[in-house]
Order: structure tokens, then sequence, then C-alpha cells
């Protein structure tokens, strides 16, 4: 079933700007918007004192920070699969690219609601299921949208994924300088 | 039949049962240490078996029981293959096979006795160094001998890389673990203070990148060309990766002693160093990816596949994630919390422990004479062990990265805002969902195990393959 939905999907006539501007933008406002009140009204409980709270300037300027992170990382993830599709989907555009990360981003843009309950080990037990349904609709839409067969939509999968892997470590490194040069917690160092 | 026209791949199929006996038994410590952490009563009060014995008994369990028999079953396999040659002395080699077994076994028991030089990695004393250091320059003798005979001019990239490792943890193992004793089991380091930490982490470090990274990627060279059945993409590009490889790794071990008393020009020079590692590493990745492109079809057929494609892309990551943790701005967050352990683990389990079980599934058949028992199973297996690193790697990030901030964080009066019990308690959950992970993967592999058993159990039932050894290509003879 999910796959038929996909494949009606894969022949609409949306233009790569629509899909970005009337959908991906829209959707992408899930996760800051969520966070800007988990942050502001409740913060983060770490450890046994009083959670975490930003004030609403600082959650304001995180969550717009947060909002053009996530664009750029969609953007980005849609250059780089037409990038790789040039071995594994010779026939792909780019519009099929943002199909795809339209398609499996959706569920983890709307699991971005748990950014409300600011917990840790919350967002661990509720978004790894959801992150493992991404997964899926992530391995089966490749081959439908970027016409290709099933063998190379698994290679391009785990080469896609590989980058994601690796962009997401970057994040955590560049984050680890910016709080140790300053910005962010008051860290002792 | 004249024996020297035939392959001998006896201490092989030995080598392999031995590494997968390793495997249960490392990896099932694993799982009782993550299951300490939580539940410290599993201890039950006995020495053995608390956190302190038991944790480098899995270490040493996994990388030199399970991976140490894998590497060297592994390089009798393909240096015979790739040489068009028998192996140099067949019974050096059994011995080998054996004694390898023994010292671990040996070495391991005295680890849960209490015995340790208390280095990292290194932890046998020196008795069992000293057996370990025979055991391992005999294989060196076996290996470069069947070199020395080999019937093709050209050495092919893999063995480049399994001469490496057994040339450099030779060096590493001896120098690391010269001491002098004052008892049978105990003994004094040679190297005094900052001195013994250096010294030290050459070896630790050194020991991940030819034990646990060229030793492995000996393994994949040869595998992964055979899997896809298409020649390397670049073979010039592996020579120039092993060779920048090689000079590089050796450089980056006083990255793991950041922020101490070591010189500060070494740990700019390591984490330098560590950096520059990613190009060769990353240079191994891109090979790899490109000579499975086209392979297409390969996935349904071999079930060892998989294994393979996913092992490069934890090898991507763990390269990219080692010189980012090796920079100092970074490591001065994650030193000493579970973002390294989780590190290691992305490494040991999805590089190093995949790539072993592609290697396995795709030799078994090839060893034994009858197809896979159950392809399925070994799907499986490729699924539950995936989940598996996957829920280990996410929990311990961030744990990681929670201990890190926590253990940094400074209130408005400038004291630490959070105490190490806060932090304590803020990892438990972390470590519920690490134990889940391990056990997965435990299970998965224990899948592996009765896939591979009922294999051999079949293959007993044929005649043994015997392998004989095909004429060198006209132009490449010696």
């Amino acid at each position: 079933m999910t796959q038929n939905i996909i494949q009606r999907l894969a022949k609409s006539n949306y233009s790569s700007p629509q899909l970005f501007f009337g959908y991906i933008f829209w959707i992408g406002l899930i996760p800051p918007v969520s966070a800007f009140f988990g942050t502001y009204l409740y913060g983060w409980p770490l450890g046994v004192v009083e959670p975490v709270r930003l004030s609403l300037a600082q959650a304001a300027a995180v969550s717009i920070f947060y909002e053009l992170a996530l664009m750029a990382g969609f953007i980005s993830t849609a250059i780089v699969i037409k990038w790789m599709a040039s071995v594994y989907a010779p026939k792909a555009t780019l519009k099929d690219a943002f199909m795809v990360i339209a398609v499996a981003g959706t569920p983890i843009m709307i699991g971005g609601v748990a950014h409300i309950y600011p917990s840790i080990l919350f967002h661990v037990l509720a978004l790894s299921p959801i992150f493992a349904w991404s997964g899926y609709l992530f391995f089966i839409s490749i081959p439908i949208f970027l016409k290709t067969n099933q063998d190379r939509g698994i290679f391009m999968g785990c080469a896609v994924l590989g980058y994601l892997v690796t962009a997401f470590l970057s994040l955590l490194g560049l984050s680890a300088i910016a709080w140790v040069n300053g910005i962010g917690p008051n860290l002792g160092v | 039949m004249d024996k020297k026209l035939y392959y001998t791949d006896s201490a092989t199929v030995f080598l392999l049962i031995c590494s997968m006996i390793w495997a249960i038994i490392g990896m099932f410590a694993g799982v009782y240490l993550a299951a300490e952490l939580v539940m410290p009563w599993l201890n039950f009060d006995i020495a053995e078996i608390t956190f302190g014995r038991l944790r480098p008994f899995h270490t040493n369990a996994v990388i030199f029981g399970f991976g140490g028999s894998a590497l060297i079953a592994t390089a009798y396999y393909s240096v015979q293959r790739t040489c068009h040659a028998r192996l140099f002395s067949p019974n050096l080699a059994w011995f080998v096979a054996v004694a390898w077994q023994i010292s671990m076994a040996v070495g391991l028991a005295s680890l849960l006795l209490g015995y340790t030089s208390s280095k990292e990695y290194a932890e046998f004393e020196w008795p069992v160094d000293i057996a370990v250091a025979l055991v391992w320059v005999s294989f060196g003798i076996v290996f470069f001998g069947t070199l020395a005979t080999r019937k093709i001019r050209p050495i092919y990239v893999s063995n480049w890389f399994y001469g490496a490792l057994i040339i450099v943890v030779a060096m590493l193992h001896i120098v690391n673990n010269l001491a002098l004793p004052y008892s049978w089991m105990q003994s004094y380091s040679v190297y005094e203070g900052t001195q013994d930490a250096i010294v030290q982490w050459w070896y630790g470090h050194n020991a991940v990148g030819f034990f646990l990274t060229a030793g492995f990627l000996g393994m994949f060279y040869y595998t992964l060309p055979k899997q896809a059945g298409r020649p390397i993409w670049s073979y010039r590009l592996s020579v120039v990766a092993f060779w920048a490889f090689v000079y590089t790794y050796i450089w980056v071990g006083p990255h793991h002693l950041h922020y101490t008393a070591i010189p500060d020009w070494l740990m700019t020079t390591a984490m330098v160093m560590s950096l520059i590692l990613l190009a060769p590493s990353w240079a191994t990745m891109v090979n790899a990816v490109m000579t499975m492109s086209g392979a297409w079809g390969k996935l349904r057929s071999d079930p060892g596949m998989k294994f393979v494609i996913v092992s490069m892309v934890f090898y991507a990551l763990s390269t990219f994630e080692g010189p980012m943790l090796a920079i100092k701005s970074v490591n001065v967050i994650s030193h000493f919390t579970d973002w390294t352990v989780g590190h290691v683990h992305s490494g040991a389990l999805g590089w190093n422990a995949f790539v072993t079980f592609g290697t396995i599934y795709f030799l078994t058949p090839k060893l034994t004479g009858v197809e896979l028992f159950s392809k399925r199973l070994a799907n499986i297996h490729f699924w539950i062990a995936l989940i598996g690193v996957l829920l280990y790697i996410i929990a311990l990030w961030g744990a990681g990265i929670s201990q890190g901030l926590m253990w940094l964080s400074l209130d408005d009066f400038g004291q630490l805002k959070y105490s190490f019990i806060d932090a304590m308690l803020v990892t438990i959950p972390y470590h519920w969902i690490r134990l889940l992970g391990g056990l997965l993967f435990l299970f998965g592999t224990l899948l592996m195990i009765y896939n591979l058993f009922k294999t051999f159990m079949a293959g007993r039932l044929t005649k043994p393959v015997l392998v004989k050894i095909p004429p060198v290509h006209k132009g490449y003879e010696i």
C-alpha cells in the first residue's frame, strides 16, 4: 500500500521550488516551533537540579537557526542525492531527489512535536520508531522516485545514509567547538 | 596425490571456528558488562566477574580472540590465492592457529584472576606477552614465507595490509610490553610516568590502526572484489592510500592524552595527523564504494554482501568521527564520556564485526563445498545486528554528550553546576538502551553461529574441499 502511494506521488508534476516552498519549508517548521515552546516554557531537565530554560529571545534565536539548519540540510541532501544518482540512478532529476527527502523526512518532521516535551530520553524513545519508519520510506522511495531498480536503490540508500550520518556528526563536532569557544552553555573550559 | 599442488585450508577452518567461539564468549562478556552498569548487583560480589576484571576480558576476547583468529584465518586463505602458492610450512601455520588459542585462553583466564599489567588492550602479564610474541612472529614467518615463495610477480594489495598488520603489531606489542618481572605473574613497565603513557597510547591507538583497521582492510580488499566479481575500482588509489595510511597512523596515539602532562606539541601533532588520516581512510572508502557499484545483482545472491556494504558505511562514519574527536576542542567535551565508547563500538561492531561476518558468510560455502544452510537466517542476522549497533551508538551519543556538558557546566558563581551523581543518573536510561542494542547484536551472532554450524555439519557429509593451485597468467610469472 505504501509503495502504491509513493508510485502515485512519483507521477505528480510538482517542480523543485514548488515542493520546497509549498511543502518542505512548512512541514520543516514543526520541530523549531515545538522546540521554541519546549525550551521557553519547560526547559531541558538535566540531572536533579531545575530544567535549563531559555529566555524568549534565546529560544527564538535558537529556533530560527534550527529552521535554517533544517532547510540547509534538506537542500544539501537533495543536491547530494542528485550527485550520487549519476552512479546509481542516471535518470533521476533534482525534483526526484526533493521527492525522496520530502517523503522520507515527513515522519521525522512530524515527530519533531516531541520537542514540546524536552527530555532526551523521551526523544530517544519516541523518535526511534519514527526514524525506523523514515528509514523504511527512504529505502523504498529511492528506486521509485529515482527511476532505478531495487538493488541499485539499496546501494544508493547506504551511500546517502553515509552522507547523512557524516553531516550529523559534523554538526555535533561543530557544536562542541562552538560550546568550548563560549557560544551556548556556560562551560568551565 | 601431490599435496604441493593444492592449497591448504584446514588451519583456516579451525581458526574460523575458534573465532566464532571467541565471538560468543567476548560478546557475552560485553553484554554482561552492559548489564552490570545498570544492575551492579550482577557481579554477585564475585571478584572474577566484577566490572574491573571483566572489562579487559571482554576487550581482549573480542579484539584478539575473535578478531585475531579471523584475521589469521583470512590471511592464510587469501595469501595463498593471491600468491598462487601453498602456505609456507602448513605445520607452523597449525602451530600458530592452536598456540594463539592457548595464549588467549591463558591470558584471559589470568585477567579474571586479577593478573594485569593495567595497560589498556595490553593487559596480559609478561609470560603471556612472550607467548603471544612468539606466536605472532611465527605467523609472520608463515605469511612472509608464502609471499617469498609466490608464483606470481605482483604482491596484491591485501597482502600489503596483512604485512603491515604483522610487522607493526609485532613492533608495538614487543616495545610496549617491555617490563621487569618480579614474580611469575607480576612485572613493572620499563617506562616511567608520562613516557609510559606515551608509549602505551602509541601502542593503543596503533592497535586500533593496524590490528583493527589495516588487518581488516586486508580482509576487505580480498573479499570485496571476489564478492562483487569485479576488480578494485582503482588499484593505484588502494596502494597510495596504503602508504599514506601507514605513514600517518603511527603518529596519532597521543590524541588519547589531550590536556595531560605530555608535551603540548605532541598533542597538537597527534591532532593534526589524526585529521590528515581522514584522507587515506576515505580514499579507501571511495574505492570500495566504486568497486561495489555495478555488482547490483550480488545483493540478492550473496548474503554476505549486505554486511560488507554496511561495514563501509560504518567505516566511513568511524574514520570521520575519530579525527573529529581528536580535535582538542571536541575532545575536551568527549573525553572520558560514553561518546568515546560509542565511537569505538561503531568501528568494532559496525565495521570490524560486519566485514568479518560478510567474509565468513562468503568463505564458508567455499571451504565446506556446500551452500549456506539458510540465506534467510543470514538476512535476519543482518537486520538484527544493524538495529543493535544503531541503538548502541545512538544511545551512547546521547549519554556521552549529556555527560560531557554536565561535567563542564558552571553556574552563575563559577561553581560546577552538576555533581558526578547527577550525570550518572542521566546516563542510566541510555545504558539500558545500550544493553538492548548489545543483546540484539549478540543474538544476531548466535543466529549466524547456528547457521554456520548447520552448514559445516552438512559439509562434513561431502568430500573436503581441495582447491588445486591454478597456473599464473602468462607474463606475470616469477
